[in-house]
């Protein structure tokens, strides 16, 4: 994840993505500084979330696909009666799903056109498009649905470390570490000490 | 279902054209970065650009890398296309499982509430 990203995002993206954030916590009654599952929110955005297993694989296949380092994270896509669906990558740790499932509510919450596959004459194969634009806001999005910046204020403010934080959101740490940074909390909390007495 | 890319001869091809010329080298009249083409001379999938890239380079048509057999393709069969998030590039026996999960998504019939 990089901060250089965000320099794609356009103007009024970050706000915007923050008053989302605290909305959907709002329609499943929750408090903006609470977190939010994930998967909770799929079910109420009634898109449905699906493991390899849960789609049909066998044992042995989606073992191969989630196999250490096969670097394969989620997808979202259509079935053929056009209803859109995210797979997940179930082996990885239940933080990194969160991350990853949100990233993909994020694609489709911004309503990102699902990528015309590049189809190179004689090859079945679509092969891989990687749009930095879309990338950088559902990566922000999606980070941001996971951790709104008023929660992470509030972390903060009240002392909670990194690990604390990080459990409490059931994100990663690096998560943590990334939203402070790119949210800038910190620079914040710093002048409110100097100039708040 | 589809056909692989022949990731194992564009790898050689690219050896083979690339003889004792470092890779920086060679990655710079590519038009790539040096840790991407050592990733495709192992076998790993190459994203859209960087095929085009290598193609030209090596000055072959991309259906080279296919096996022919290929081009029949079920026509009524739509063109699946996803969102992929992957933390980088995707070899042979990923993206193979990739397409065989695509298959048996496209006919997943989702409940409605």
């Amino acid at each position: 994840m990089s901060s250089k990203k965000s320099t794609l995002l356009p103007h009024g993206f970050k706000a915007e993505a923050e008053r989302r954030a605290i909305e959907f916590r709002r329609q499943l009654g929750l408090n903006a500084r609470d977190p939010l599952c994930a998967f909770d929110l799929a079910k109420h955005l009634e898109i449905p979330t699906y493991s390899p297993i849960e789609i049909g694989m066998t044992s042995s296949d989606a073992t191969m696909l989630m196999r250490s380092g096969s670097g394969w994270s989620g997808l979202t896509m259509k079935n053929a009666d056009d209803d859109l669906l995210i797979i997940y990558n179930s082996r990885h740790s239940p933080a990194r799903q969160q991350s990853t499932v949100m990233h993909e509510l994020a694609h489709i919450i911004c309503e990102h056109e699902l990528p015309e596959p590049v189809m190179v004459k004689g090859c079945p194969l679509p092969l891989r498009v990687y749009d930095p634009q879309i990338e950088a806001e559902a990566d922000w999005l999606g980070a941001n649905l996971q951790i709104t910046r008023e929660a992470l204020l509030d972390q903060l403010r009240s002392g909670r470390k990194t690990e604390e934080i990080a459990e409490y959101f059931n994100a990663s740490s690096q998560m943590v570490t990334y939203r402070i940074n790119i949210t800038g909390v910190k620079n914040q909390l710093s002048y409110a000490r100097k100039y708040v007495r | 279902m589809p056909d692989k890319i022949d990731t194992g001869k564009l790898s050689n091809m690219i050896k083979s054209k690339r003889g004792d010329k470092g890779l920086r080298e060679v990655s710079k009249e590519i038009g790539i970065s040096a840790p991407t083409l050592s990733r495709i001379e192992q076998g790993k999938v190459p994203d859209v650009q960087t095929f085009m890239r290598i193609c030209e380079w090596l000055d072959v048509h991309a259906d080279t890398f296919t096996n022919s057999q290929s081009v029949k393709t079920d026509s009524n069969k739509k063109t699946i296309v996803a969102h992929l998030r992957a933390d980088k590039e995707l070899d042979g026996d990923t993206v193979n499982m990739l397409i065989k999960m695509i298959d048996l998504a496209y006919s997943k019939k989702v409940k409605k509430k």
